[in-house]
């Protein structure tokens, strides 16, 4: 089940990923911050926030764990320091994030994501040139796989278990478009068909959602599949699940950015390949 | 292995017998509910009533209020049930917003619109659900 896979990989990925983390904190998430500025009479903590020992969220804890959290990402997103680097990123973002989803509303884009925190650090050393394919990495990248799917595959079941099996035929679509919508999509109440039969395209789609984990061309095909559902669904209603997509890097043979020159062997791996005098 | 089996297992229960309190293994459950072809929709609107009088729509955001829409939806009954609490989406206003006049009132509203075959019609009504004034 598990194939090796090369230690690049992953020094990609968390490049990727550890990057992305600042882009959430200061940017696309920027309102988790902001959570600072509200009195704590309003946050309502998780279950995991009332288990364990954490601080109320004032202005200097949410600012102290930002910064933590945003230091360790820039040294892991180097690969240095991995296994501990992004123990603490690992660490802080579920801190973040217990912030973030505290207040009355929990956002349902992160559980791919958190898994990718968490199985990343487990590799250990890996550089962006490194051939070397182990079961480690090969590990990391299916468990990063296996949640993304988990998260679309499972959203159908919520669907039938909040919605009804019928949830298809309903008006949850109009519901997001007149919450949410844009110009563009505002005309699509006129083409109830076309609401409704995308509908049951969602469904569809996440049920054969475990398909992008096939490799080869079934997989690369869904995973297209993916990214346009994704895209339409940001245009149309301006949601974007943007952790969850950022983990679909996951499917990518991203050791394949290493051929420029810029990524040649390590010096050190090199030598180990001239002859001995 | 275990501890990958023990995350599936746990994201396959909060799905089925989960809520969002058991973050990160509640359900998915974003637009999971369905919406009647001939039912509502309900969002969240604020008022601010300013020192000077003037009563002015608030658009709830972090920029503003210091919390999403939806997440002061989500504290909607805790609005309904303490007013008092409405005060705090002012401090974070007048915080991000030193120059402007005292906020004196805050009322938060429900804008309805109705649905017919999954079409918006008429126009959208407005109910008060919860008010606080200094």
């Amino acid at each position: 089940m598990v194939r090796a896979t090369p230690l690049a990989r992953i020094a990609w990925l968390r490049t990727f990923f550890y990057c992305f983390v600042f882009v959430g904190v200061l940017l696309t998430s920027s309102w988790v911050a902001r959570h600072g500025a509200v009195s704590t009479d309003l946050y309502d903590p998780l279950l995991v926030g009332r288990v364990l020992p954490l601080p109320q969220p004032t202005r200097s804890v949410v600012l102290t764990t930002g910064i933590v959290l945003l230091g360790a990402a820039v040294i892991a997103a180097t690969n240095r320091l991995p296994r501990l680097a992004g123990t603490v990123v690992a660490a802080a973002y579920f801190v973040w994030m217990v912030i973030a989803f505290s207040y009355g509303k929990v956002d349902h884009d992160r559980f791919a994501f958190l898994v990718a925190l968490c199985v990343l650090p487990t590799v250990g050393q890996a550089h962006w040139s490194d051939r070397e394919e182990t079961e480690a990495a090969g590990w990391a990248i299916r468990s990063i796989q296996i949640a993304v799917v988990l998260a679309y595959f499972l959203a159908a079941f919520a669907k039938f278990r909040f919605g009804g099996l019928n949830w298809a035929t309903g008006a949850t679509l109009a519901r997001a478009l007149v919450r949410k919508g844009n110009g563009i999509s505002q005309q699509l109440f006129e083409m109830q068909a076309v609401l409704r039969a995308t509908q049951f395209g969602i469904v569809a789609f996440e049920l054969l959602s475990p398909l992008l984990l096939v490799r080869g061309r079934v997989g690369y095909s869904f995973l297209i599949l993916a990214l346009l559902f994704h895209a339409v669904t940001f245009s149309t209603i301006s949601i974007i699940f943007l952790p969850h997509v950022v983990c679909l890097l996951a499917f990518l043979p991203l050791e394949r950015l290493s051929k420029a020159p810029a990524f040649s062997p390590r010096p050190a791996a090199l030598r180990d390949r001239l002859p001995a005098r | 292995m275990l501890a990958a089996g023990a995350v599936i297992a746990l994201a396959v229960a909060g799905t089925f017998v989960g809520q969002d309190d058991h973050f990160p293994f509640g359900p998915p459950s974003l637009f999971s509910t369905r919406n009647e072809l001939n039912g509502r929709v309900d969002s969240a609107q604020l008022t601010f009533t300013l020192a000077d009088g003037t009563v002015r729509p608030i658009a709830i955001d972090s920029h503003t209020v210091g919390l999403r829409r939806a997440v002061a939806e989500g504290l909607e009954e805790h609005f309904v049930a303490r007013p008092q609490l409405l005060r705090h989406l002012a401090d974070v206003y007048e915080k991000f917003n030193p120059s402007e006049p005292e906020i004196v009132a805050v009322e938060l509203l429900e804008r309805t619109t109705d649905l017919e075959q999954g079409q918006p019609v008429g126009r959208p009504t407005m109910r008060a659900l919860a008010a606080w004034s200094r």
